[in-house]
């Protein structure tokens, strides 16, 4: 999985999941990506639970990358 | 009893475009319950790499040597990875159901229609095994992958089957990430693939014959037709997602 982030200054303008995985429906990809980018998700303490919610929360399935995964590639997000 | 009832599709050959955009007309017509599940198999003329619907087009496929060679892309409506469909090489089907007939969970679904694999290669000889997430493996190398796809009530899965390989072909124009690599422990790429061909000289049509055998055991079944209505809903969502460039190269 590949974040990719695109940048204004030292601003995140906005962020795409690219990769070989599966998420169920596949509509609700872009609702995560645009709930990470309303929530700052880089910059939350605890990434990992606030993301594990709200895929529980919308009944979305991923297969091929877990929260964590996704945390770990957040973290190392810079502009 | 429509409902239950399984609707098989002969083999045929499409368009990359037409090819996607029929499964997806074949799930409406099963969401709208105008159809019953549905069973495809189907080939690819001209040859083409489909991609998974999150992938970065140009990350994974070279597509200057797919200029050079006449084969098309399309990206998928399913996730997953890149795949070559090399005319006359590989044999796709797709599986249309409710989602209430398949197993809830999606890796159960992906080990259930992955059996049905298996034992087509039982068939004909071929001794296999089904590997999570969603391939079938034989002696350790790929034979087939799969994407799963549930929309509106609406199971739907489509997978490929190698037939024959030419491997030069094939990883000329698909880009392997390293890191893939390094998954699997094995350095060449080409080698983690194998075909029918490599394992058992079976003619194509015995090939098709055992995996409509083994996707229609017992289950009720025959062999139907899309609907005009199907065709024309194919059309025009090949023309408008499938084809269109927006599609393939956006996300």
């Amino acid at each position: 999985m590949v974040l990719v982030v695109d940048c204004q200054g030292k601003e995140v303008k906005d962020l795409r999941l690219r990769g070989d995985f599966f998420f169920y429906p596949e509509e609700g990809l872009a609702k995560l990506e645009s709930y990470l980018m309303e929530n700052s998700a880089w910059k939350m303490e605890d990434a990992e639970t606030a993301i594990t919610s709200f895929l529980e929360e919308h009944d979305y399935r991923v297969v091929g990358f877990a929260p964590g995964d996704l945390v770990y590639l957040l973290r190392g997000l810079r502009c | 009893m429509l409902r239950k009832r399984w609707r098989m599709l002969r083999y045929e050959t499409n368009t990359p475009s037409m090819n996607m955009a029929l499964d997806e007309a074949i799930a409406e017509a099963v969401a709208y319950r105008v159809a019953g599940p549905t069973i495809r198999f189907y080939g690819w003329d001209p040859s083409a790499v489909s991609i998974g619907r999150f992938q970065d087009l140009e990350e994974v496929v070279d597509m200057e040597q797919c200029d050079r060679l006449g084969v098309q892309v399309v990206r998928r409506s399913t996730g997953g990875g890149a795949v070559f469909h090399d005319n006359g090489k590989e044999i796709t089907y797709s599986v249309v159901c409710p989602e209430d007939m398949m197993p809830k969970d999606i890796n159960e679904a992906y080990r259930e229609i992955g059996g049905w694999l298996v034992n087509a290669l039982k068939l004909i000889g071929i001794d296999a095994s089904f590997e999570p997430i969603n391939d079938v493996l034989v002696n350790g190398k790929k034979i087939s992958g799969s994407a799963q796809s549930r929309r509106q009530g609406i199971f739907s899965q489509h997978g490929t089957l190698l037939y024959d390989i030419d491997r030069v072909r094939m990883f000329s124009v698909l880009k392997v990430l390293p890191e893939k690599l390094d998954a699997h422990g094995i350095a060449d790429s080409t080698e983690r693939v194998t075909s029918v061909r490599e394992q058992k000289k079976v003619p194509w049509d015995y090939v098709i014959a055992a995996m409509a055998n083994a996707f229609i055991i017992n289950k009720q079944w025959y062999v139907g037709d899309l609907t005009t209505d199907e065709m024309a809903r194919a059309e025009l969502i090949a023309r408008e997602r499938f084809g269109n460039e927006d599609w393939t190269y956006g996300r």
